[in-house]
């Protein structure tokens, strides 16, 4: 039977200064299909949807719906003209209760007489997370008592208990465990059931082509083409994102015969590092000329692992040792011994987002620049960089806010190669990121890799491990369950096995 | 330890952990000073204080809750008691009683208006604007006078203090749990981008809450000037001074916001910094160690109830 | 707005360059401007600047009323400046009143501290200065003492005897007063002392006079001993002034008298209005310095017991010399090497209604002076000026304007 179209959009255009963000985009979305919408960092497709979903004012274009033309002013004012979106980031706000939280701008329902019928919100609010199989979650607890992926629970909840036309589900699935996976795919399938459209962001191809019933493209703020799922594979999907083949050296080719090659220097020794309720008795040694993986569920630890080498976990037991005998114990001890850090939370914990590329760049180096810092010199010094990671800028001045995210994380990398580390922790380094960007930060940890730095990756992304890593450890609740070692044999499956 | 594990999960823990502190604090100055503290009588008279600044606390918490600063209640307070002298000498007790409460009113509209429509700090706006109501205030007791009528000192003792502050408690709570104002203050203080996100009006609400937070000073007014029956006009910034007791019970109830009754820290927390004064004055302690104390104990109290994570970003 | 390093520097160094330039321009211009001598030369109407806690209470009201109307009189500009008594508000407002061309400066200064660098900035300046209510303590702060000795522009002191006033208030609490409201005829025994703000001059001084008081009738009363407690403050608020004084009695219903030292009138007003809630009043003997509006009132129900007060011509004093000195009046202009001119300036006392009716005739109702007096006081000697301001009294003006 033929699906009608439910949500039409008519050259959706939108700049930001002198970015074209989104360049007259028509697209079709019909009944009862999920429709994923992929292309690399920049192209497009989240501000499409915040157009869509009332978070951006629409530049020009019209998106009509059932008929009818949508322009909604914000998130509630989208959700009564029935689109509703999940985001990646947190969309609860702490401090208040489950149910204030769902019904966040919508408590209009509840008012009588300019008095809330808080009871009357609670019920409904238990109800729905009853509903959802969620009824652990008590719709009368302040919402911080609960972690991120149940926070996240909530929200669906709160974008989909209505049952939206249009339910946009943008890059959600990266920050939830498998649990938090499979219900939000419940969620798509409901709807999709239910004869409504979702609209599905996501740079996770084996997860696409999953759920997906037609596939859209965006590159550089164009719209490419639409397929559909079945007419399609991993690699063609790559191709069509960047606009090229992709050809096989995406990942490391070779595979290093361990049993005749010994190990480089030993650059950094972990030894019995544990941090309470996260990581227990870890111990490894790092190489010179090795990357070293780090695998694992989300909440397994190995996130923790990355900040004790870096001296940014407070609560640390045990040692971490550099090959001179150092003890690292704080930040600053890392630095100046040549470690590098890269969170996985990067606009937080490694980005100054209020600030110039120049000063993200350049800020570790400044201890090495003298008593007063040289203008021109700091200009050059982040402009070397910058450049020689190929980041798409204005100019080093430009604030990194305005940035995508692979940009974003091509500044991170420009900082510490500007501070020539020799130990390199990168904790999740591609995330978010389109596979143009990703295959150029392969090609540098390759790189430095042969000029003998070490670099440990800690990763949820399987393929990455297996695809880049000399070694890779596998993490379980907190210990190393399974070391594994790179070979053409090795598979997803092994990894796997060890981490659940 | 599951005992305390439970009770910590109860929405009373909060209440029920200031009422141990006052209780704690109570015995201390009791076995110090057996005959000249802590009487059921002399108690009343520690709360009848603590009413006052409580009050003033409640009207606080609307702004500091959103991470917002209102450092002219102090002047507003001077200001709003001389208007309840004035009005009250051609009005009587109506004048005594609403005259403050609109002069609150209207000053915390124009620190709203002000504020949304400049766009700097809050801090910067409204110690600027309590220097022009410091000296509106210097023009208001050359009409008003600055001595209150004796016939109109009721709200300063039993039982119309008490009557008045419970139904501005009552006024802050129903604020708080029964309207959108109350759950968007919330909301815009823990992430004002999502909060707009979600349609919340913020300059609305910040605005609102502004007003809110000077009328509940206006009521304090009352109470204030009708315990002490006296205002002088306050220049060149000392009215500062006076906003700085009701900023330690809004303190409290930052503190205890998690446990959900905030306004129930606010006025326990002011009676145990009564408490304690009273305490100190039977023991014939001088200030200084009084107020030592008295900031020790509050730094205690926040400690105790603020998760504190390592390495986490505090400002 | 985003603004590069470089063009930071740039703007922050012209403007930097700029105020700099500014500054020396403007002192060189101050300094050159009165670098010859302050005095008025015909034809210039003299300014003179009030470096006072506060021109709106009780007593800085008065105070700036009285100079104003003799401002007025002798054809004198008058510029005020509240410094709330705080020290670095107390020293910016007499580089203020410089910079605003005063010719002179009357100030009543916090701490001695503050007048080393107010002597100085009026020395550069060239610049008269007077302290009213206020004197420097040769024994405490001997460096200032010594620097108002050097100074050619230090005009001198206007001060009252606090030591005496608290000796004389703990006198009049402590004798039996057969004429006084029923329920306070006995002498009290047991007094307790409100202040207002901590470390205060004012207060530090009665302080030592009322210790002082209570030791010399110990001393000639040791089986009916007095007490005296530590101070409790109450800063310059009704409202804590009320606390306090419910605090006093809550821990102590012996107590038999109080003592509200100072604080510009609300913390006497909330104490007194405390005690009568608490059903007190006439029951306990209260004594302040500066009068209360209602003092007639309070005295008549047993709401007050004595007050010292009524010195608010003080600042009169001060600025008649620093106007005599403008004028170039050898006999006030100072020299270097002696401290200046030193006027000890009376309190009134008061503790009965009568008293209190003849005050108010001659003090309030009136003015104490009129403007021919005035007019003749600003023509003075010293010693006639001296004479004139320590002979003030009730009498005094009773005699002068029967």
């Amino acid at each position: 039977m033929e699906q009608k179209l439910l949500l039409h959009a008519e050259k959706i255009d939108k700049r930001f200064g002198p970015t074209h963000a989104v360049n007259e985009v028509s697209l079709d979305f019909l009944e009862g299909e999920v429709h994923a919408l992929i292309g690399e960092n920049g192209s497009g497709k989240s501000t499409f949807t915040n157009m869509l979903t009332g978070i951006l004012p629409i530049g020009s274009g019209t998106f009509t719906l059932m008929g009818h033309d949508v322009a909604p002013k914000n998130q509630v004012d989208a959700n009564h003209q029935g689109i509703a979106i999940v985001v990646q980031e947190t969309g609860t706000l702490g401090g208040l209760s489950v149910a204030d939280n769902m019904f966040l701008g919508d408590e209009d329902q509840f008012i009588r007489r300019g008095i809330k019928d808080t009871a009357a919100m609670n019920r409904k609010a238990q109800e729905l997370l009853d509903a959802y199989g969620l009824g652990y979650i008590k719709a009368t607890s302040i919402i911080d008592n609960y972690d991120f992926e149940d926070r996240k629970l909530v929200e669906i909840v709160k974008s989909t208990w209505f049952d939206p036309a249009v339910l946009v589900i943008d890059e959600t699935t990266t920050a939830l465990s498998q649990k938090g996976r499979d219900k939000l795919f419940e969620v798509m399938d409901h709807v999709r059931e239910l004869g409504h459209c979702v609209i599905f962001i996501s740079h996770d191809m084996g997860e696409v082509l999953k759920m997906a019933d037609r596939i859209s493209i965006l590159r550089d703020g164009d719209f490419v083409t639409t397929v559909n799922r079945e007419d399609v594979d991993e690699d063609q999907l790559k191709t069509l994102m960047v606009g090229r083949q992709m050809d096989d050296h995406y990942y490391r080719t070779d595979y290093p015969d361990y049993a005749r090659e010994q190990p480089g220097e030993t650059a950094v020794s972990v030894r019995g590092v544990t941090v309470p309720g996260m990581i227990d008795d870890i111990s490894f040694d790092l190489h010179r000329g090795e990357i070293l993986g780090i695998g694992g569920l989300s909440e397994c630890g190995m996130h923790e692992v990355g900040k004790a080498i870096f001296g940014a976990s407070y609560d640390r037991t045990g040692e971490v040792v550099l090959a001179d005998g150092t003890k690292v114990k704080d930040i600053n001890t890392a630095i100046d011994h040549s470690i590098a850090y890269a969170s996985k939370d990067r606009d937080n914990e490694s980005l100054l987002i209020n600030d110039t590329i120049e000063d993200n760049i350049a800020l570790p180096s400044m201890r090495d620049m003298g008593r007063v810092l040289s203008d021109k010199k700091l200009r050059e010094f982040s402009d070397k960089y910058a450049v020689l990671m190929s980041t798409k800028m204005v100019s080093v001045n430009q604030y990194v806010s305005a940035l995508s995210g692979g940009n974003k994380q091509k500044v991170v990398l420009a900082r510490w190669l500007g501070k020539q580390s020799d130990i390199l922790v990168l904790d999740s380094p591609t995330r978010g990121i389109d596979i143009k960007v990703k295959a150029a930060i392969y090609a540098l940890l390759e790189q430095m890799r042969k000029e003998n730095k070490a670099i440990l990756i800690i990763s949820e992304e399987i393929m990455e491990l297996l695809g880049m890593c000399d070694r890779i450890f596998v993490m379980k609740d907190g210990k190393i369950n399974g070391e594994l070692t790179r070979s053409p044999e090795l598979s997803e499956q092994d990894l796997i096995s060890k981490m659940v | 330890m599951e005992l305390i594990k439970r009770a910590r999960q109860s929405q009373w823990y909060g209440v029920g952990l200031l009422l141990i502190v006052t209780a704690l604090v109570w015995l201390v100055f009791k076995a110090m000073c057996p005959s000249t503290f802590g009487d059921p009588d002399q108690l009343l008279t520690y709360l009848q204080t603590g009413l006052i600044y409580a009050v003033g606390g409640c009207g606080l918490y609307f702004i500091v809750v959103m991470g917002l600063w209102d450092f002219s209640i102090g002047s507003v307070l001077v200001l709003s008691c001389l208007m309840a002298i004035g009005f009250s000498q051609s009005m009587g007790i109506l004048g005594l009683i609403v005259a403050p409460i609109l002069c609150g009113a209207l000053l915390g509209a124009a620190n709203g208006l002000a504020y949304i429509k400049l766009r700097i700090p809050s801090l910067i706006v409204t110690v600027g604007l309590s220097l022009i109501y410091e000296s509106l205030s210097v023009f208001a007791s050359g009409w008003s006078g600055t001595r209150l009528g004796d016939a109109y000192k009721m709200f300063g003792s039993y039982p119309w203090n008490l009557i008045l502050a419970v139904l501005a408690f009552a006024l802050c709570t129903f604020i708080l749990k029964y309207t959108k104002l109350g759950t968007y203050v919330n909301a815009i203080g823990a992430n004002e981008a999502t909060a707009k996100n979600m349609g919340v009006n913020v300059d609305k609400y910040k605005f609102l809450a502004f007003v809110l937070c000077s009328t509940f000073v206006g009521i304090m007014a009352i109470l204030y000037i009708g315990y002490g029956t006296a205002q002088t006009p306050m220049t060149g910034m000392l009215s500062q001074s006076l906003n700085f007791k009701p900023l330690m019970g809004t303190f409290f109830g930052l503190a205890f916001k998690k446990y959900g009754h905030p306004v129930a820290a606010i006025i326990i927390g002011e009676f145990i910094i009564s408490m304690m004064f009273a305490g100190f004055v039977a023991l014939g302690m001088p200030v200084t160690i009084n107020n030592v104390v008295t900031g020790a104990t509050l730094l205690a109290i926040i400690c105790i109830t603020t998760k504190r994570v390592k390495g986490a970003v505090v400002k | 707005m985003n603004i590069s390093r470089r063009n930071f520097v740039k703007y922050a160094g012209l403007m930097g360059g700029a105020a700099g330039m500014g500054s020396l321009v403007g002192c060189s211009g101050s300094g050159s401007g009165s670098s010859s001598d302050s005095s008025a030369s015909s034809g210039s109407k003299i300014k003179i600047g009030v470096s006072i806690w506060s021109s709106t209470d009780a007593l800085g009201k008065l105070s700036v009323d009285i100079i104003q109307k003799a401002a007025d009189i002798l054809g004198v500009e008058v510029t005020t400046v509240d410094q709330g008594h705080v020290s670095e508000q107390v020293t910016a407002s007499v580089e203020t009143l410089c910079a605003a061309g005063c010719n002179g400066i009357v100030i009543c200064n916090s701490a001695d501290s503050e007048m080393t660098s107010a002597i100085n900035t009026c020395n550069d300046n060239g610049v008269y200065l007077a302290q009213f209510y206020r004197m420097i303590s040769k024994d405490a702060s001997p460096d200032v003492y010594s620097l108002a000795e050097a100074s050619k522009y230090f005009v001198g002191s206007v001060h009252e005897d606090e030591v005496g006033n608290g000796e004389k208030l703990i006198e009049l609490l402590t004798a039996d007063n057969a004429d006084a409201y029923k329920g306070l005829t006995k002498g009290a025994r047991n007094i307790k002392l409100e202040a207002w703000t901590v470390g205060d001059a004012t207060f530090q001084l009665r302080w030592k006079g009322y210790q002082s008081g209570v030791s010399t009738w110990n001393s000639a009363n040791p089986s009916d001993p007095v007490t005296l407690s530590d101070p409790v403050y109450a800063n310059t608020s009704s409202s804590e002034g009320a606390n306090v004084t419910q605090q006093f009695y809550n821990t102590d219903p012996k107590m038999d008298a109080l003592i509200v030292a100072g604080g510009g009138g609300d913390p006497l007003v909330g104490s007194v209005g405390q005690l009568a809630n608490m059903g007190l009043t006439g029951t306990i003997r209260v004594a302040s310095t500066d009068f209360l509006d209602d003092l007639k009132d309070q005295l008549q129900t047993g709401g007050m017991y004595c007050e010292s007060g009524g010195h608010f011509c003080d600042p009169l004093y001060s600025f008649l010399m620093v106007y005599a000195a403008c004028k170039g009046n050898s006999d006030f202009m100072p020299s270097a090497g002696s401290y200046g001119k030193e006027i000890l300036f009376p309190y009134v006392y008061v503790s009965s209604v009568s008293e209190y009716e003849d005050y108010e005739k001659y003090f309030v109702d009136e003015a104490p002076y009129t403007d021919d007096e005035i007019s003749k006081l600003a023509a003075m000697s010293f010693d006639d000026l001296d004479k004139s301001a320590t002979s003030l009294s009730i009498e005094d003006v009773k005699t002068r304007h029967a």
